[in-house]
């Protein structure tokens, strides 16, 4: 970075990420100490701009923070769920799972189906109205840090660099934020959260970060198909017994329908596609009844945290805390992770501002990193540990049967006969090379219910300046075509959601699938890109680096 | 010499717009919305006036909605002096908002008015040239330069190019 004079703001409470865990630690310190100067910063263009979730919502976190929502007009919480199916996807068949075997935990019972980016609007509107103020169109690209190696706050992009690297005719300084406390919540594989795991070593003695990739598209059906607050989870067809992952499918208010499919990112095949395996899904003869005579309305992908209770790494650091599902938070089996990122900004907040009424500043919130396993999300999180390490290493069938079995002995008795089993390799490592497996034919879409890559992006309404530095960082490009292309045949071109990396040959032909080129290019569609932090993770030489790029760019997400 | 610099409130560009299923209107429910980018030029050539020291106070105005505020605010981030509201809950059409402007420049007295060629939700390209017509003044329709001599404005137009020419002009050239 070159010595740019950079204007600064100081503030009391700098938050990244106006996401439920940022907003909820917004509004939460503003009730406890109404005094305190609180900023969020947000990379979308607006909030929710980069939302994307199912989303049943588990309303726990919602009603400690803002309790008497349900009274006042005006809250997205439409759509109360009244029917939670299991289903067993066979190649034509599907079987039913019985919902009594199901452990508590699984119930969805007092839990509504919302587009969780209209979850965060409404937040949003919540904290400007106790003063928050909220920045979206900012990413927030690194840290600053005292004499100490604290955290001192954040700089915002440069806007207005040309891809060269020189300053165009647009250029602004990125402003530098400082704060007594900054609060991370940038969601899966943060890119800030990956420079202060690496700094300050928040993953020693912790089970590697584990990932799925959620695909999502937004339908608007026919009357007939609609059945609001029915909520159906599949496993099983098209994902083998060894690739875990399954779907979801949610019916919400005005004949809209959430369908989506994740991936576990630990899949060994690099000839896998995530998203061709979700169109492939919504074939099923269970399932594509309910989109017959219906139409997409929208698209979008992001990386999903996995690993839980014994992938959580350190919350604290000096100068702040980890939020959200930038601290990992969800519940494999619930598929909900929302609820723990309103309870974890809200016990952040809580630790912030007592620290700051104590005097202190940039310092260890060491009370916070403390606390929070004996909490509710503590509780939520232990029941459900063991569930993604067995699915991983027993296969679907037995995985899912002896994770549920496991997941009843902790409700019922406090423990698991197995401890807590670790995870294993990282996603990246859980690659295996081509030569041990075979392509997968996937059918051609049909545009009608099944699509491409493209015009699936389109809907997404994602969008990046053209003249900018590329932000997907390719740290060897030597070593991305004699690994990722001649051993791994090129998976970039298959996991990313978006359509970002191509491998062509001289004239431009696609040759991921054939290893031999030597003329083989890597090109990168930088513009595409969903911010789905896909190719952080998967990437088998962990090579791709995913930065920011300027600020209010990516999707445009509406009711995601 | 004060400019006087109209926006509008529309749907962002990037988003993808949907007809209502009624077949009522488009869909706005939750949509974004942001400034109209022909407007963003009009109020980046208005600051540069007043870098250059030809225009000395900066005010946007917009016909539209409580939540248009927004879209002023963003005005007044990129440098406007201030901002005038004109509150209405009804669909604006370009006649109606030229005489509501005109009672604004009446009010306010500016030496120049500033507009986007066409608001991307009607592509009208109309308010400007009838505000002009109300008002009796000059008007330089589809500007791809601006300056003054003295204090008068002045603007370049290229005349002789087919009107599709034009626009590309304006918008490739109006930075």
């Amino acid at each position: 970075m070159s010595e740019i004079e950079r204007e600064s703001m100081e503030f009391d409470v700098v938050i990244v990420g106006a996401g439920p865990a940022g907003l909820a630690a917004a509004i939460r310190s503003k009730q406890v100490n109404p005094e305190l100067s609180v900023v969020v910063l947000e990379k979308g263009g607006e909030v929710g701009a980069h939302i994307l979730s199912g989303a049943v919502v588990d309303p726990i976190g919602i009603n400690r923070l803002l309790p008497g929502w349900r009274d006042k007009e005006g809250h997205p919480f439409k759509t109360e769920v009244s029917d939670d199916q299991f289903l067993v996807l066979g190649p034509n068949r599907s079987v039913r799972l019985p919902n009594f075997a199901m452990p508590p935990l699984m119930n969805n019972h007092g839990n509504y189906i919302v587009s969780l980016g209209n979850v965060c609007r409404w937040l949003a509107s919540h904290a400007e109205a106790l003063g928050v103020e909220i920045y979206p169109g900012f990413a927030a690209a690194s840290l600053t840090y005292n004499d100490a190696g604290a955290v001192t706050g954040v700089i915002t992009g440069d806007m207005g660099v040309k891809r060269d690297g020189s300053h165009g005719p647009g250029f602004a300084p990125g402003m530098a934020l400082l704060g007594k406390y900054v609060l991370i919540g940038e969601g899966a594989r943060g890119s800030l959260t990956k420079q202060l795991i690496a700094k300050y070593r928040l993953d020693d003695s912790r089970e590697p970060a584990k990932y799925g990739i959620g695909l999502k598209e937004l339908w608007q059906v026919k009357p007939e198909n609609h059945k609001p607050g029915l909520v159906q989870h599949s496993f099983g067809w098209p994902l083998d017994m060894k690739t875990g992952g399954g779907s979801f499918l949610y019916h919400l208010e005005d004949n809209q329908v959430a369908v989506g499919f994740v991936v576990h990112l630990n899949y060994k095949n690099p000839y896998l596609a995530p998203f061709e395996e979700f169109q492939r899904f919504k074939t099923h003869p269970a399932i594509r009844k309910t989109f017959e005579g219906g139409k997409r309305i929208s698209y979008g992908a992001r990386a999903i945290t996995e690993g839980g209770w014994q992938s959580v790494p350190k919350l604290s650091f000096p100068g702040g805390v980890l939020m959200g599902c930038a601290a990992g938070l969800v519940n494999l089996p619930r598929i909900k992770g929302s609820h723990n990122a309103v309870l974890s900004g809200i016990l952040a907040a809580e630790h912030v501002a007592e620290a700051i009424a104590a005097g202190r500043c940039n310092d260890e919130l060491t009370s916070y990193e403390a606390v929070w396993r004996s909490t509710d999300i503590g509780k939520d999180l232990k029941t459900a540990r063991n569930v993604k390490p067995l699915w991983s290493r027993c296969g679907t069938v037995i995985g899912v049967a002896v994770g549920g079995l496991d997941m009843w002995l902790n409700t019922l008795f406090g423990v698991s006969p197995f401890g807590t089993l670790k995870h294993g390799k990282t996603d990246a490592a859980s690659l295996e090379p081509a030569s041990k497996h075979n392509k997968i034919s996937y059918p051609k879409p049909d545009g009608v219910l099944t699509f491409d890559r493209l015009s699936s992006v389109f809907l997404s309404n994602t969008n990046h300046a053209e003249d900018q530095p590329v932000h997907l960082q390719v740290k060897d490009t030597e070593l991305q075509k004699r690994s990722e292309y001649a051993v791994f045949a090129g998976p970039a071109s298959r996991y990313c959601p978006a359509g970002v990396y191509e491998w062509v040959d001289a004239d431009g032909n696609g040759i991921a699938d054939e290893p031999g080129h030597a003329d083989a290019r890597f090109v990168i569609n930088a513009q595409n890109c969903v911010h789905c932090k896909t190719c952080d993770i998967k990437d088998p030489n962990q090579n791709i680096n995913w930065v920011p790029p300027q600020g209010g760019e990516g999707p445009v997400y509406s009711n995601m | 010499m004060k400019v006087l610099v109209p926006i509008k409130r529309v749907v962002d560009f990037n988003v993808k717009i949907r007809v209502k299923a009624d077949g009522s209107g488009v869909d706005l429910a939750n949509v974004k919305m942001a400034m109209n980018p022909f407007d963003e030029i009009a109020v980046e050539e208005a600051i540069r006036l007043r870098e250059a020291g030809k225009a000395k106070e900066i005010i946007v105005v917009s016909v539209g909605p409580q939540q248009a505020q927004e879209t002023l605010r963003t005005a007044l981030a990129m440098g406007a002096d201030r901002a005038i509201l004109v509150k209405t809950d009804e669909r604006t059409e370009p006649l109606g908002v030229a005489k509501v402007l005109k009672g604004v420049v009446d009010a306010e007295k500016p030496g120049l008015v500033l507009l986007g060629k066409q608001a991307i939700d009607d592509d009208s390209n109309q308010t400007g040239q009838m505000l002009a017509a109300l008002l009796g003044w000059a008007q330089g329709t589809c500007a791809s330069k601006v300056g003054t001599t003295g204090d008068r404005p002045r603007s370049r137009a290229k005349s002789t190019a087919a009107c599709r020419q034009l626009s590309s002009r304006c918008r490739r050239s109006s930075r």
